[in-house]
C-alpha cells in the first residue's frame, strides 16, 4: 500500500518535472524574441549570447596632488598610486560623462547629474551643482561633460546627443541648461552661454586655458571666450582654415594653441591670427585627443598613438604601429609621462625618456549593460511601423467582423436546415479549402483592376479589396467551424421559441447566437490569427507603402544593404504583442469554445 | 452566464451587422480615403507620381523624399509619392503591376530585370525622350546598354545609379603580413596573399581573422558573386549569339572552380556560406574577415556612426582600404549592376514622370543621392566632382566601373536567374560540406545540368 | 420526403437561403471566377512574353501538366519541383503526425487536477498565437551556426555535439523549417486533444482500473479510440495546412532573395517563385491545380477511412 503511494507520488513528480520541461522549451523562443530585441545588433551578429556590457571609455585625466586620478564616462573615479595601483574613489553607476578638474586640493567632478567635488585624501565626497530640476531627458541625453576653471570662474560644457534625430545635433536644453554653465568660485550658477551669446554651438568636445581666454572646441571649430566679460572675442571656422566639421580636441604650449578634429590637426597662432595644418599622413582616422609640448604634438586617435614631431614636420613613424589597436579618448602630459585613456577604459602611461614604453596599464571595470530599449524607437523610426500596425489591426479586425457575419448565417443554416442544394453547399465549402491560394493570385488581381476600370470602385491598395478577399477566403473554414457548434446546441429551445411565435432569423439572433458565443469567439480569434498572418496577397493586392500590413513592412529590414536582427525582433515582438493580448483577453471564451463545439462534430 | 455572454454577442453583431448594412460600396470609398487618398491626388492641381523603389539605403523613403524636396521646390505641380518594395517581393510587385494598369508612374529597375520587364511591353519606349537629352552619351557606357531590351533599339528604362564591387580588405591585416594592394592583383597572388592570412592565424582585438567572407545560396547576390570569376578565366554565361549556354566551357568552369574551391581549401570559412551579403559585412564590420566583395554602399555604412546602425569608429572603419577584383587569365571583371528608371505605359502622367527622371539624372540629384546610398551614379560627369577624385577608397570604384560587366539583357534572362542561382547554391552546399567531402567533379555535374536547362529554356523562348 | 416536390423544398426552406446568400455571393466572386479562370490559364502558354495577353496568350492544352507529370528536363520541373515535392511529403507527414503526438501528449499531462492547470493551459498555448510570418523570422535566427541559440544549446552549453552544425543549408534545414511548424502547430491540436479527454466519462476508467487494466492499456484501449473523432479531424486540417505551407519557409530564407536548398523548398514557394521569379505562369497554374486534384484525392481517401466517426454533413 505504502509502496503504491510512493510510486504515486513519483509518477507525479516525473510527469511534472516533464510538463515544465515542456513549458519552458515552448516558451523560449518566444522568450529569445523578446530578449534578442533588447541586444544591440552587433552583439547579435557576433554571436554574444548574453547582454555584453558597454565599454567604459576614459574620458577625463587630471593630476591632483602629486596623483594621476581619472575619469570614466560611466561613473567611476580612480587614482592611480605610487605602487602603480588604482584606486577607486567614486563608483556610481548612473553618474555618466565624467569631467574634472582640481580646486584647491579637491577635485571637481562634473557628470550628468552635477558637479561633485572629492577630496582625494579622504574620499569625502559633496554634490556641489545639482541637475535635479533640469528634465530628465536633457539629464539622460549627456553623452559626455566638460569642466574648465579660468580666472576663478568654472565653466562646463556639455555634449547633448539627441538619438531620434538625423544628426547628432546640440540643442538649447531646458532654460539655464544651455551649452556652456558659468560658475563662481563657490559652485553657484552665475551665467550661461549659448548660440545667442556666439557660441558656435551648444555642443561643447572640449576646453582648455591659456591662462587668459578659454578656447572651446566645438562642432564647426573653435571660439575664444575672455572669462572677464563672458562674451566670445573669436572664433576660427572652416573659414580660417579649419577644414573639418567639428573640433574635437585643444592643447594649449605657451602662445601656441593646437586643435584636432576628425583626422587634421591645426596649429593656431593666436597672436599672429595664423591658421598652419600640420602635415598628416592620410592613416590616421579619427582623432579624439592631442596633446603638445614643445617639440611634439601627441596624436590620440581611434587608432593609437602618433608623435609629431614638430622640428621634422613629421609623424614618426616607428611609434605608430601598437600591437594594441588603443582607441585613444584621452591623454594628459606630465612632465615625461603621458597618460592615455582608451575608449576601452585601460589608462596607459608612457614614458617619454624611455622611448615611449608602456609604463603602466590598468584596466577598469566595465560599463553598464548594453540593453537598447532605443532599439523599439529606431524601429518605428526606420520604415512607418506604425502605420503598418494601424493597417494591419483594421484590416484584420474589419475581417474578422465581416468574416463571423457571413459565416454564423451560413453556419446556421447547414446546421439547421436541410435544403437543396446544402450538401453541394457544404461539399463546395469543404473543398475550397483545398485550392491552393496561389493559383487565385493573378485571377483576383486582374479581376479587381477590371471592377476598377468598370466601376471605378478601387480594390488594390485599399482596405475594402483586401478586407472583401480574406473576409471570403477565411469564411469557409469558418462556416465548417461554426456548424459544428450550433449542431451541438440542442434544437429543443428554438422549437419552443418558434412555437411562442419567434420568427426564424429572431431564433438565430435571439436564441442561437448568444448559446453559440464561445464557439463564436474561437472562431473570431482564429480568423484574426490567419489573417493577420497573411503574405500572399498582401503582396500583390497592398502595393503602396500606406496600405503595407506588418509582414510586408518588417520584410524591409532585411535587405541588400542592411540586416537589422534588432530591428527584426523588436518589430516581430510589437507584432505579436496586439493578438497576444486579445488572446489573453478573450482566452476563457477561447478555450471553452473549442472545448465545447468542435470536437462533437 | 448565458445572458453575461448574449449581450456580449450582441453587440458585437450588431456592430458585424452594421458595418455590412451601412453600404458596402459607401464604406468601401470611405476606406478607401482612408487608405488611397494621396494615390488619388489630394489637391485638384498637383499632379502625384507614384514611384516605387527598392531599399537603396537605411531609409529607403524619407532619404528619397529628401532629395525629391528639391524637384517639388522647382515643380509646385507635381508631388512625388515614393513607396518603398523589398527586393525579394519587387520582381512580384513588378510582375503584376506590369500587366495591370495599375502599375506606378515610376518605377526602379534592377538592370537584370529591365530586359524581362521590357519584354512584357509594359513600359513607355522612352527613345525620343533619351534622345532629346543625349542620353547615350550622358551615361556611363556600360550602363546606358542596359537601358532596354538587348537588340531592340528601343531605350525603355534611363539609368539611374550603378553598382560594381570590389574587394574591401583590412589595412590593419595586410600591414601586419607585409602585404600590400599588389598583393591581391591577379589569382595566383590572391590565394597566396589568403593563404598567408589563414596561416598566419592572426587575433586581432580578440577575433581570429579568416581570410574571405563570401556568402552562399542564400543571398541575392549568388549570381553577381561568382560573376566575375567566370568573365575573368574568359568563360561566360550564355554564348554571344544569345543561343546557348556558356558555363560548361573548360574557361567557365574554371573560374568556378578556383572561386568556390577557396572555401573548399578553407580560405572562406564554412560559417559564412550560410549568410547573406549584408551578414558577411557585418561580420567584415566586426573584423572576422581580412577580406570580402561588396559594392561602394559599404563606404557608406562604415562612415555610419554606429547608434545609427552603421559600423563608423569601429576598428575595421579605421583600417581598411579597397581594391580592385583580383585579375583573372583572361582580365580583370567586376559585375556592374544598379538600378534604372522606367515610366509605364499605363501611367497618366509621362511627361511629369519624366520630369522626375530628368531630375533624378541630374548631376547634382545623382551626386547627393550617391552621397545617402553609397551607390555610383550613373552620369559621367559626375566623377569629375571631388567626393569621388579625392576619396582614395571611391576613386576605386570609378576605376572598377572599367572593368563593369553585366549580363545580357534578354528577355529570357529573368527565368534564367533563377535556374543559375539554384545550381550554383547546390555547389556552395556541396562546398560547405554538408554532402560529405566536396570534389570538383561536384561543380561539373551542376554546370552540365544547368547547360542543359538553360538550352531548353532558351530555345523555348525563341 | 422523398415525394415532396423540390419547389416545396425550397420553398420551406427559403430562409436558409437567405442565410447563406452573402456567403455564395462572395464565394461566387472569390472563389468560383478566379478559379475557373486560373484553371483556363493554366492551358495557356503564359510567360514573360505573353502575359500582357493575358487569357488571349496562345492556347497550349495539356502541355504544361505533361511537362509536369511526365517530363523530367520541362521548364516547371528543372526548378527543383520534385525536390520540392518530396520535402513537402515529408515535411507534412512529420508536421502533421508530430503536432498530434506533442499535442496529445501534453494534453494527457494537462488533462490531470492539480493546481495552475489553467495557467499552464494558457501559457502552452502561447507559441501558437505567435505569427508564422515572426516564426521564421525568429527560428532562422536561431538556426544561424554560429550564432544561433540553438547550436549555442547544443553544443556550448549541453554539450550534446561536438561541432556546430550547418541548419540552414543541407539535408538539416528540412528539420529547419519542420521543427517550427511543429512548434507554432501543435497547442492547437493540443487544446482539441484535451478537449476530447475531457469527454471521456471517468467511468470508463474506473471499470478498466477494476479489470487491472495498466496505464498503456487503458490508453490504447479507451482513450486512444474514444479521441479518434478528433485526431481524424486535426489530421484532416494537419494535411491541407501543411501541404500549402509558405509563409514560415518564405520568411526564413532571406525573404525570397533565393533558392532555399534542395531540402529546403516546399512546393508553394517553389511554384511561387516558378510563377513571379521564373515567369511561368501557365505552368504554374498548372501545378497548382495537379496539387488540387491530388488534395481532393487525399481528402476523398481521408473521408472513406473516417467516415464512421466523422459526420461530414452529406
Amino acid at each position: 500500500m505504502k509502496s503504491n503511494k510512493v510510486r504515486k507520488v513519483v509518477k507525479r513528480v516525473v510527469i511534472d518535472f516533464f510538463m515544465v520541461g515542456a513549458l519552458i522549451t515552448t516558451l523560449f523562443p518566444i522568450f529569445w524574441m523578446v530578449f534578442t530585441s533588447l541586444k544591440s545588433n552587433n552583439d547579435i551578429l557576433v554571436g554574444h549570447m548574453g547582454f555584453t556590457r558597454k565599454a567604459n571609455s576614459i574620458s577625463t585625466i587630471v593630476k591632483a596632488g602629486d596623483k594621476i586620478h581619472f575619469g570614466s564616462e560611466d561613473g567611476f573615479i580612480g587614482q592611480v598610486n605610487s605602487d602603480n595601483t588604482i584606486k577607486s574613489i567614486f563608483d556610481v553607476r548612473k553618474y555618466r560623462g565624467m569631467s574634472a578638474v582640481q580646486k584647491d586640493g579637491n577635485i571637481l567632478f562634473s557628470h550628468s547629474y552635477g558637479v561633485s567635488s572629492i577630496d582625494p585624501f579622504t574620499d569625502k565626497q559633496k554634490l556641489l551643482v545639482d541637475y535635479e530640476n533640469v528634465p530628465w531627458k536633457y539629464r539622460h541625453n549627456i553623452r559626455s561633460t566638460k569642466i574648465v576653471s579660468v580666472n576663478g570662474k568654472f565653466y562646463v560644457g556639455k555634449v547633448l546627443v539627441k538619438t531620434e534625430s538625423e544628426e547628432e545635433t546640440s540643442y538649447k536644453g531646458a532654460e539655464g541648461f544651455e551649452g556652456l554653465q558659468v560658475f563662481n568660485e563657490s559652485m553657484r550658477a552665475i551665467g550661461s552661454l549659448d548660440t545667442a551669446d556666439n557660441l558656435l554651438s551648444t555642443t561643447i568636445y572640449d576646453m582648455q586655458s591659456d591662462g587668459q581666454y578659454l578656447w572651446i572646441a566645438q562642432p564647426g571649430g573653435v571660439s575664444v571666450l575672455d572669462p572677464a566679460t563672458d562674451k566670445v572675442i573669436a572664433q576660427y571656422t572652416e573659414e580660417d582654415g579649419l577644414t573639418v566639421e567639428s573640433i574635437k580636441s585643444i592643447s594649449i604650449v605657451g602662445k601656441l594653441v593646437y586643435v584636432a578634429g576628425l583626422n587634421k590637426v591645426f596649429k593656431i597662432d593666436f597672436e599672429a591670427d595664423k591658421v598652419t595644418a600640420l602635415l598628416l599622413p592620410p592613416v590616421i582616422p579619427q582623432i579624439n585627443a592631442i596633446v603638445a609640448d614643445s617639440e611634439n604634438v601627441f596624436i590620440g586617435s581611434s587608432n593609437g598613438f602618433y608623435v609629431f614631431d614638430l622640428k621634422n614636420d613629421q609623424i614618426l613613424t616607428k611609434y605608430r604601429d601598437q600591437d594594441v589597436y588603443w582607441n585613444i579618448r584621452s591623454m594628459r602630459i606630465d612632465g615625461n609621462d603621458i597618460w592615455i585613456g582608451t575608449d576601452n577604459g585601460t589608462v596607459i602611461k608612457l614614458d617619454k625618456s624611455d622611448d615611449y614604453q608602456v609604463g603602466f596599464r590598468a584596466q577598469i571595470r566595465t560599463g553598464a549593460y548594453d540593453i537598447r530599449w532605443e532599439n523599439y524607437l529606431d524601429m518605428w523610426e526606420n520604415i512607418s511601423f506604425g502605420t503598418y500596425l494601424k493597417n494591419s489591426i483594421l484590416i484584420c479586425s474589419i475581417t474578422v467582423l465581416f468574416s463571423l457575419a457571413l459565416s454564423t448565417m451560413a453556419g446556421y443554416a447547414l446546421s439547421r436546415f436541410r435544403f437543396p442544394g446544402s450538401v453541394l453547399f457544404s461539399t463546395s465549402i469543404l473543398s475550397v479549402n483545398m485550392i491552393p491560394m496561389l493559383l487565385f493570385l493573378i485571377p483576383v488581381y486582374l479581376m479587381f483592376i477590371k471592377i476598377y476600370d468598370v466601376t471605378g470602385i478601387q480594390f488594390i491598395g485599399t482596405y475594402a479589396g483586401i478586407v472583401f478577399v480574406y473576409s471570403t477566403f477565411f469564411v469557409p473554414m469558418s462556416i465548417w467551424i461554426l456548424r459544428s457548434f450550433f449542431v451541438s446546441i440542442p434544437i429543443d429551445i428554438e422549437e419552443a421559441a418558434r412555437i411562442d411565435g419567434c420568427s426564424r432569423w429572431g431564433v438565430f439572433w435571439r436564441i442561437a447566437l448568444p448559446l453559440a458565443a464561445p464557439g463564436i469567439i474561437a472562431t473570431g480569434i482564429y480568423l484574426f490569427l490567419v489573417a493577420w498572418d497573411e503574405l500572399m496577397f498582401a503582396t500583390i493586392l497592398l502595393p503602396q507603402e500606406n496600405s503595407f500590413t506588418i509582414p510586408l513592412g518588417i520584410k524591409l529590414f532585411i535587405g541588400n544593404h542592411q540586416n537589422r536582427f534588432d530591428l527584426i525582433m523588436a518589430a516581430s515582438t510589437v507584432a505579436t504583442l496586439p493578438v497576444l493580448i486579445l488572446f489573453f483577453l478573450v482566452q476563457k471564451w477561447f478555450i471553452k469554445g473549442l472545448t465545447a463545439g468542435a470536437v462533437k462534430g | 452566464m448565458i445572458e453575461k455572454n448574449s449581450k456580449f454577442i450582441q453587440v458585437g453583431l450588431a456592430l458585424a451587422a452594421f458595418s455590412m448594412l451601412s453600404g458596402s460600396q459607401a464604406f468601401a470609398k470611405r476606406l478607401d480615403q482612408a487608405a488611397a487618398a494621396p494615390a488619388a491626388g489630394s489637391a485638384k492641381n498637383v499632379k502625384v507620381i507614384r514611384m516605387w523603389v527598392m531599399p537603396n539605403s537605411p531609409r529607403p523613403v524619407k532619404d528619397l523624399e529628401k532629395l525629391l524636396k528639391g524637384f517639388e521646390k522647382t515643380h509646385p505641380g507635381i508631388k512625388v509619392e515614393v513607396t518603398s518594395v523589398d527586393w525579394g517581393a519587387a520582381l512580384t510587385k513588378l510582375t503584376t503591376a506590369a500587366i495591370s494598369k495599375q502599375a506606378p508612374d515610376i518605377a526602379q529597375l534592377g538592370t537584370t530585370w529591365v530586359g524581362v520587364i521590357s519584354a512584357t511591353n509594359a513600359l513607355e519606349d522612352l527613345t525620343p525622350r533619351a534622345k532629346a537629352m543625349n542620353a547615350s552619351q550622358i551615361f556611363l557606357p556600360a550602363s546606358w546598354s542596359t537601358a532596354g531590351l538587348q537588340g531592340s533599339n528601343k531605350v525603355t528604362s534611363i539609368p539611374w545609379f550603378v553598382d560594381a564591387r570590389a574587394l574591401y580588405f583590412r589595412t590593419d591585416v595586410f600591414r601586419k603580413l607585409k602585404l600590400t594592394k599588389a598583393d591581391v592583383d591577379d589569382w595566383a597572388k590572391f590565394e597566396a596573399t589568403l593563404k598567408k592570412i589563414k596561416d598566419a592565424k592572426l587575433v586581432i582585438n580578440g577575433v581570429e581573422i579568416e581570410p574571405l567572407g563570401v556568402p552562399g545560396k542564400n543571398d541575392w547576390n549568388v549570381l553577381h558573386n561568382v560573376a566575375p570569376w567566370i568573365w575573368a578565366s574568359g568563360g561566360d554565361f550564355i554564348s554571344p549569339d544569345l543561343k546557348t549556354a556558356a558555363f560548361t566551357t573548360p574557361a567557365s568552369k574554371e573560374g568556378v572552380k578556383f572561386f568556390i574551391g577557396l572555401a573548399a581549401k578553407g580560405y572562406i570559412p564554412r560559417s559564412s556560406l550560410e549568410l547573406n551579403t549584408a551578414q558577411v559585412a557585418a561580420k567584415f564590420n566586426e573584423g572576422d574577415y581580412a577580406m570580402y566583395f561588396d559594392t561602394p554602399a559599404q563606404i557608406k555604412l562604415l562612415e555610419t556612426p554606429y547608434e545609427k546602425g552603421g559600423a563608423g569608429g569601429s576598428l575595421t572603419a579605421q583600417n581598411y582600404d579597397v581594391a580592385l577584383y583580383p585579375k583573372g587569365p583572361k582580365g580583370r571583371f567586376t559585375f556592374f549592376g544598379g538600378s534604372n528608371l522606367a515610366i509605364f505605359k499605363s501611367s497618366k502622367n509621362k511627361d511629369e514622370a519624366w520630369q522626375v527622371i530628368q531630375y533624378l539624372t541630374s548631376k547634382e540629384a545623382q551626386l547627393s543621392y550617391a552621397e545617402t546610398t553609397g551607390f555610383i551614379p550613373a552620369r559621367k560627369d559626375c566623377f569629375e566632382d571631388p567626393y569621388f577624385t579625392k576619396d582614395p577608397k571611391r576613386k576605386i570604384f570609378t576605376e572598377a566601373i572599367k572593368y563593369g560587366r553585366t549580363y545580357p539583357t534578354i528577355s529570357a534572362w529573368g527565368p534564367v536567374e533563377p535556374i543559375l542561382m539554384r545550381h550554383i547554391g547546390i555547389i556552395w552546399d556541396n562546398a560547405a560540406g554538408v554532402y560529405g567531402k566536396y570534389s570538383p567533379k561536384i561543380v561539373d555535374s551542376q554546370l552540365e545540368k544547368t547547360r542543359k536547362e538553360v538550352n531548353t529554356l532558351l530555345k523555348d523562348s525563341r | 420526403m422523398a415525394t415532396v416536390s423540390l419547389k416545396t423544398r425550397v420553398y420551406k426552406n427559403r430562409h436558409a437561403y437567405y442565410f447563406i446568400l452573402p456567403t455564395l455571393l462572395g464565394m461566387l466572386l472569390i472563389h468560383f471566377v478566379p478559379m475557373v479562370q486560373a484553371v483556363y490559364m493554366s492551358f495557356l502558354g503564359l510567360n514573360q512574353n505573353t502575359i500582357g495577353l493575358y487569357l488571349a496568350a496562345p492556347f497550349v492544352g495539356f502541355e504544361h501538366y505533361k511537362d509536369i507529370l511526365f517530363n523530367p528536363d520541362s521548364l516547371i520541373r528543372i526548378s527543383g519541383l520534385s525536390e520540392a515535392a518530396r520535402n513537402t511529403f515529408i515535411y507534412t507527414i512529420v508536421v502533421t503526425f508530430g503536432t498530434i503526438f506533442v499535442g496529445l501528449i501534453v494534453a494527457l499531462m494537462l488533462n490531470r487536477k492539480f493546481k495552475g492547470v489553467a495557467v499552464f493551459r494558457t501559457l502552452f498555448i502561447l507559441s501558437w498565437v505567435v505569427p508564422q510570418y515572426v516564426t521564421g523570422l525568429l527560428w532562422n535566427f536561431m538556426w544561424q551556426r554560429d550564432v544561433g541559440i540553438v547550436n549555442y544549446i547544443l553544443v556550448n552549453v549541453t554539450g550534446l555535439l561536438n561541432e556546430k552544425p550547418f541548419w540552414l543549408i543541407g539535408p538539416n534545414t528540412l528539420w529547419a523549417i519542420i521543427i517550427p511548424t511543429i512548434w507554432r502547430g501543435w497547442p492547437f491540436n493540443m487544446i482539441m486533444l484535451l478537449a476530447g479527454l475531457q469527454n471521456i466519462p471517468e467511468t470508463y476508467y474506473d471499470a478498466a482500473k477494476i479489470d487491472g487494466a495498466s496505464t498503456l492499456q487503458q490508453f490504447r484501449y479507451i482513450t486512444w479510440p474514444l479521441l479518434k473523432p478528433v485526431w481524424a479531424i486535426l489530421i484532416f486540417f494537419g494535411l491541407i495546412f501543411n501541404v500549402y505551407s509558405f509563409n514560415i519557409v518564405y520568411m526564413m530564407f532571406g525573404l525570397g532573395a533565393g533558392y532555399p536548398g534542395e531540402w529546403g523548398d516546399l512546393l508553394m514557394t517553389n511554384i511561387f517563385r516558378a510563377t513571379f521569379s521564373a515567369w511561368r505562369y501557365g505552368a504554374g497554374a498548372a501545378a497548382c491545380v495537379i496539387l488540387m486534384i491530388l488534395m481532393i484525392t487525399i481528402v476523398l481517401i481521408w473521408d472513406r477511412i473516417f467516415q464512421d466517426e466523422i459526420t461530414v454533413q452529406k
